[in-house]
């Protein structure tokens, strides 16, 4: 390794920080699911719910507990959305790209 | 000729097997679409061992590849701007004389996970997606180290061999 790398790999470092400043957190939340860029369905996740989302694209079973969000299923070629797990605090998202869903946590407003 | 062939038609098959096993490991991922992207191994290499134009060469088939084996036109989109994003990027550091392999295949995992973000955010039309690159990049840069070394073991060994 020589000096320009550490240089590199400290430059990189610093700029993948940056989005943390913008990152906030506060109480109540909400979950907004859309699907192909058209909002779906807004939950709270103050109840614990299942959501069953089925489109053209394919079918997600979303999960809402204890105040987070999680794909409990889904039949979708990668698994990534079941893989990425729960989520609770606003700006996290699950993503199936194959079937074009998006959850996305927000402070309610 | 026929020899650098075949070298290459194994460089995909086994790039296609280091994104096989990678989509099929159970990673702890906490984020959207996270992955580590080891089968940026070969990329690196052969842009190492051959050229620029071969590593695309590689990478563009083995991307068509598993998009056909795994669905569709979206994980297409996702992995060839990861790919061919970090690709472009290595060449630039690579030429510049200025890095050593480390620091290229560094930056190739900090782009390679930049861009299927952005492509992410694309897709989905979210913010919240940069908000990853936190998490994301970091992981990358330190794929990066991990594929540089073994990129220039692989090296070391396949230049004894040849002379
Ligand atoms: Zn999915």
């Amino acid at each position: 390794m020589k000096i320009n790398d550490i240089l590199l790999i400290i430059v990189l470092l610093l700029f993948s920080f940056i989005p943390l400043a913008f990152i906030n957190r506060s109480a109540a939340k909400i979950a907004v699911v859309s699907v192909n860029n058209e909002h779906y369905k807004t939950v709270s996740l103050d109840k614990d719910a299942v959501l069953t989302v089925k489109t053209k694209y394919g079918e997600n079973i979303v999960k809402i507990e204890n105040n987070t969000v999680a794909v409990e299923s889904a039949d979708c070629a990668d698994k990534i959305c079941v893989r990425s797990g729960k989520i609770e605090n606003a700006g996290e998202v699950i993503a199936c790209l194959p079937h074009r869903l998006l959850i996305e946590v927000k402070e309610d407003d | 000729m026929i020899k650098k062939t075949a070298l290459l038609a194994n460089l995909v098959a086994l790039s296609l097997i280091l994104f096989l096993i990678e989509s099929v490991l159970p990673l702890p991922l906490f984020a959207p679409g996270a992955k580590l992207g080891i089968a940026q191994v070969v990329t690196v290499f052969t842009l190492y061992y051959f050229s620029a134009k071969d590593a695309f060469l590689v990478l563009l088939t083995r991307t068509t590849l598993s998009a056909m084996f795994f669905g569709g036109p979206t994980i297409f989109l996702y992995s060839a701007a990861g790919g061919i994003f970090s690709l472009f990027i290595m060449t630039l550091l690579k030429k510049s004389g200025k890095f050593s392999l480390y620091g290229v295949s560094a930056a190739g995992g900090f782009c390679h996970n930049l861009a299927q973000l952005i492509v992410a955010y694309f897709i989905l039309n979210s913010n919240a997606f940069f908000h990853y690159i936190s998490v994301l990049c970091p992981v990358g840069i330190a794929t990066g180290l991990v594929i540089g070394y073994v990129a220039s073991e692989i090296l070391r060994r396949m230049k004894l061999l040849k002379s």
